[in-house]
C-alpha cells in the first residue's frame, strides 16, 4: 500500500481549506450556482434527485482498515448509514449535505483520502486489478505504477480541462481483471526480453457509443509511459470535440481518425515531446517502492486445503482463488446477498471487514469493479474464522461469478440521469435465481444491469446486459446478449424491443432455461452463446409476445 | 397544472414551492398553470442561496402522489428500495 508524504498530505489539506472556503461563499451567495458547479465536481460532489452525492477515490480499488473504519464513520455520521461500491472501485454516498462536504473532505484527508478528480473532465480515479499484487499470473503489482500514473495526473494543468471525462484502467496479467478494454486508456504491464513495459490500448468506453479499445502501441517501455501517456492526451486535448458532448470523449476521436492514424498522431507527437522530463528514473521508482507498505508473509503458513462445513466450502469453492503465496488464499466479501442492492454495504458491515483485514488479512482490503470487495492476502488457515465472521454480517454469499452476482448502478432510484430503476430490477433477479438453487448449475453468468445510456452498470459488457429505458415514462428493459469485459472483450448484441421489469425478469430466466438445455457439457453460458449465436437466443426472450 | 420543485441549496433536500416559501411536503406545494409556472420558476431561479435548479414539474392533482412522471414520484416517496442496511451482527445464523 503506498503511504502519502508531506507533499501528498499537503495537496489534499489545501484542497479541503480552498474547498471549504467556496462553499461558503456559495451558501452565503458570493458565488453562483453555474460558477460553484464545475468546482464541486471536482470535488466528486453531484447533486442527485434526492441529495448531494459524494463520490470517494479510492486509487486503483486498495484501502487499508483505518480508511475503511473512516468510510464507515461518514456513513454513519454524514450519511444514512451504508455507501455503495461502484463499477470504478470507489464509494459513493448518496446522502450528503453540502454544508458538511468540507468536514467530510477533511476525515477523508486524515485518513490519506480525497475526492478529487472523481468527477469532471479530468483524469479520473485510475482503476486496477483488485487482485494485484496477490494474484499468481501478473508480470509484477502494477499498483505502484498506477501511484506514479495518480501523482502525474492530479491536478496536471494540461489535464484538468479534457473534452471530457477520462477513464484508465491497468492490468498486469493476461488475465484481464481490470476491462481495460472498456476504458478510455487501458494498460497492461508485460515484460519483453526481459524488459518491463506497457500495452496500450486507447479509444474503448461504453455508454452510448460503445467502442473496445484498440491496441494503439505494442509495447513502450515502463520508464517512458508518462511521456507517452502525455502525447496521447496531447492528441486528445488537441483534436477532441468539445463541440458536442456526445462526442467527445477519446473513442469517438479514435474511431473517427481510424486507430492507425491516430496512433501515428501520438507517435510523432511523443517524438516532439522532450521526454526525458517525464522519464520514471531508478530514483522515482525508488521513491515509489520505498513508499509501499509490503505484507509481511508468514512464510510457515501451511498450505493444506481448509476443510469445514458445506456452507464453508461452497464459499471455498466460489469465493476464493489462489495466491502467489503458498499458505495464502485471495478472499472475496461478496456484496451481493440476494435480494439485496448491488454493492450497497452498511457502516456496520465496512468496520467488520476492515477487523477482518487487521485481524487475519494483513491490513490490505480491495474494491472491485463488479462492486464487491476482496481480502487479498488471508492464510489458508484463517479462512474458516474469517468465513464465519462474514456470514455473521450477510457478506459470505457464495455467488462469486455466478447468477446473482449482479452489477447494478444506482440507476432511477438516485440518480438524476437515469431513466429507469435498475437496483429493483437486480433484487428480483437475484431472488429468482438464489431462490431456485440454480446457481450452481447455471455457473459462470454475469448480468449487468444500466440505468441509462451511460452505462454505470457495464451493460455493454454482460453475458445478459440489461438496459433501463423510458418510454413515455414507463419502465422498460433492453436486453443485450454477448459482451465480455476481460481479454476476450466483445460488446452485446441488442436483441430487440425493450419489455416492462416482470417480462425482462422472465425473459431472462428463458434465456437461462435455453442456455441449460443447449449446452455442451464443457461449456458455461458465454460459451454456449459464442457456439450458437446470440440470435439463437431471441426467441426464447420474445416467447410471451 | 404544474408544480415547482427545486433541491434546497445548503442540504440538497427536495423541497416544493407553496406560493410563498419552500415546503418538504408534497402535498404543501401550489399548483400552478403554465404560464404561471414559468414566470413564478424565473423569480425563484434567482435565489440560489436557498435553492438549486429549480424545475416546472407537470402535476395530476386528483392522484394520491400528484406527480405525472415517475422520477418525481420517487424524488416525493424516495427510493423504492426495500432494504435496511445491517447493524448488527446476524444471530443463530447456521453455520454449516
Amino acid at each position: 500500500m503506498y503511504r502519502y508524504d508531506n507533499l501528498d498530505r499537503t495537496i489534499v489539506a489545501d484542497r479541503v481549506a480552498e474547498f471549504r472556503e467556496q462553499v461558503v461563499r456559495r451558501l452565503l451567495g458570493a458565488i453562483s450556482e453555474d460558477a460553484f458547479k464545475p468546482l464541486r465536481l471536482m470535488n466528486g460532489l453531484y447533486l442527485q434527485l434526492h441529495a448531494y452525492m459524494l463520490r470517494v477515490a479510492i486509487p486503483y480499488g486498495s484501502l487499508t482498515p483505518t480508511q475503511m473504519r473512516q468510510l464507515a464513520m461518514i456513513a454513519r455520521r454524514y450519511d444514512r448509514g451504508y455507501g455503495h461500491f461502484t463499477t470504478r472501485q470507489n464509494i459513493q454516498y448518496n446522502w450528503i449535505k453540502l454544508e458538511e462536504a468540507p468536514d467530510i473532505l477533511q476525515a477523508l484527508a486524515d485518513v490519506d483520502m480525497h475526492a478529487m478528480q472523481t468527477s469532471g473532465n479530468c483524469m479520473r480515479n485510475i482503476t486496477a486489478d483488485p487482485l494485484a499484487g496477490a494474484c499468481d499470473d501478473e508480470v509484477e503489482d502494477p499498483r505502484p505504477w498506477c501511484e506514479i500514473m495518480r501523482q502525474w495526473s492530479t491536478l496536471h494543468p494540461e489535464l484538468s480541462f479534457l473534452p471530457r471525462k477520462f477513464k484508465m484502467a491497468v492490468t498486469a496479467s493476461d488475465v484481464d481483471r481490470a476491462a481495460i478494454r472498456v476504458h478510455d486508456v487501458g494498460l497492461q504491464l508485460v515484460k519483453r526480453d526481459g524488459v518491463l513495459g506497457f500495452r496500450v490500448f486507447v479509444g474503448g468506453g461504453q455508454g452510448r457509443t460503445p467502442y473496445l479499445a484498440p491496441e494503439i502501441k505494442s509495447f513502450v517501455p515502463a520508464q517512458d509511459i508518462l511521456s507517452y501517456l502525455h502525447a496521447v492526451m496531447r492528441v486528445y486535448n488537441a483534436a477532441g470535440r468539445r463541440d458536442n458532448i456526445y462526442k467527445a470523449r477519446i473513442k469517438i476521436l479514435v474511431a473517427s481518425m481510424g486507430e492507425a492514424a491516430f496512433a501515428k498522431e501520438v507517435e510523432q507527437t511523443w517524438a516532439r515531446l522532450d521526454r526525458s522530463a517525464l522519464r520514471i528514473d531508478d530514483a522515482d521508482i525508488a521513491r515509489i517502492y520505498g513508499a509501499w507498505t509490503n505484507p509481511a508473509f508468514d512464510a510457515d503458513a501451511p498450505d493444506d486445503e481448509p476443510r469445514g462445513p458445506a456452507a464453508f466450502e461452497r464459499w471455498l469453492k466460489h469465493n476464493t482463488s489462489r495466491h502467489r503465496v503458498p499458505g495464502y488464499r485471495i478472499a472475496f466479501v461478496s456484496l451481493k446477498p440476494p435480494g439485496l442492492p448491488p454493492g450497497d454495504i452498511s457502516a456496520e458491515q465496512m468496520e467488520a471487514v476492515a477487523d477482518l483485514a487487521e485481524r487475519y488479512g494483513l491490513n490490505e482490503i480491495r474494491a472491485t469493479h463488479e462492486q464487491n470487495l476482496v481480502l487479498p492476502h488471508v492464510r489458508a488457515q484463517d479462512l474458516l474464522a474469517v468465513w464465519e465472521t462474514l456470514v455473521k454480517w450477510r457478506l459470505a454469499t457464495s455467488n462469486l461469478g455466478l447468477a446473482s452476482d449482479i452489477i447494478a448502478c444506482p440507476g432511477l432510484d438516485y440518480c438524476s440521469l437515469a431513466n429507469a430503476r435498475s437496483i429493483p430490477l437486480a433484487q428480483r433477479l437475484s431472488e429468482r435465481f438464489a431462490a431456485r438453487g440454480r446457481e450452481s448449475e447455471i455457473g459462470p453468468l454475469a448480468i449487468k444491469i444500466s440505468g441509462c445510456i451511460n452505462a454505470c452498470g457495464h451493460h455493454h459488457v454482460g453475458d445478459i446486459g440489461i438496459l433501463g429505458v423510458d418510454k413515455k415514462d414507463q419502465e422498460y428493459y433492453q436486453i443485450l446478449l454477448g459482451g465480455r469485459p476481460g481479454s476476450d472483450a466483445a460488446l452485446g448484441r441488442i436483441m430487440g424491443p425493450a419489455l416492462d421489469a416482470d417480462a425482462t425478469v422472465d425473459a431472462v430466466e428463458r434465456v437461462i432455461d435455453h442456455y441449460l438445455a443447449a449446452r455442451f457439457p464443457t461449456e458455461n453460458f458465454s460459451t454456449t452463446l459464442s457456439r450458437l449465436g446470440p440470435l439463437a437466443f431471441k426467441d426464447a426472450i420474445y416467447a410471451a409476445h | 397544472m404544474n408544480i415547482i420543485t427545486a433541491n434546497r441549496t445548503r442540504d440538497g433536500v427536495v423541497v416544493y414551492w407553496t406560493g410563498e416559501t419552500w415546503s418538504l411536503q408534497l402535498s404543501d406545494a401550489a399548483l400552478l398553470d403554465d404560464g404561471a409556472a414559468a414566470a413564478v420558476r424565473e423569480t425563484l431561479l434567482k435565489d440560489e442561496v436557498t435553492v438549486v435548479a429549480p424545475e416546472v414539474e407537470p402535476a395530476q392533482p386528483a392522484e394520491a402522489i400528484p406527480v405525472v412522471r415517475l422520477r418525481e414520484n420517487i424524488r416525493a416517496t424516495g427510493p423504492t428500495i426495500d432494504w435496511t442496511p445491517l447493524t448488527e451482527p446476524l444471530v443463530d445464523v447456521p453455520l454449516r
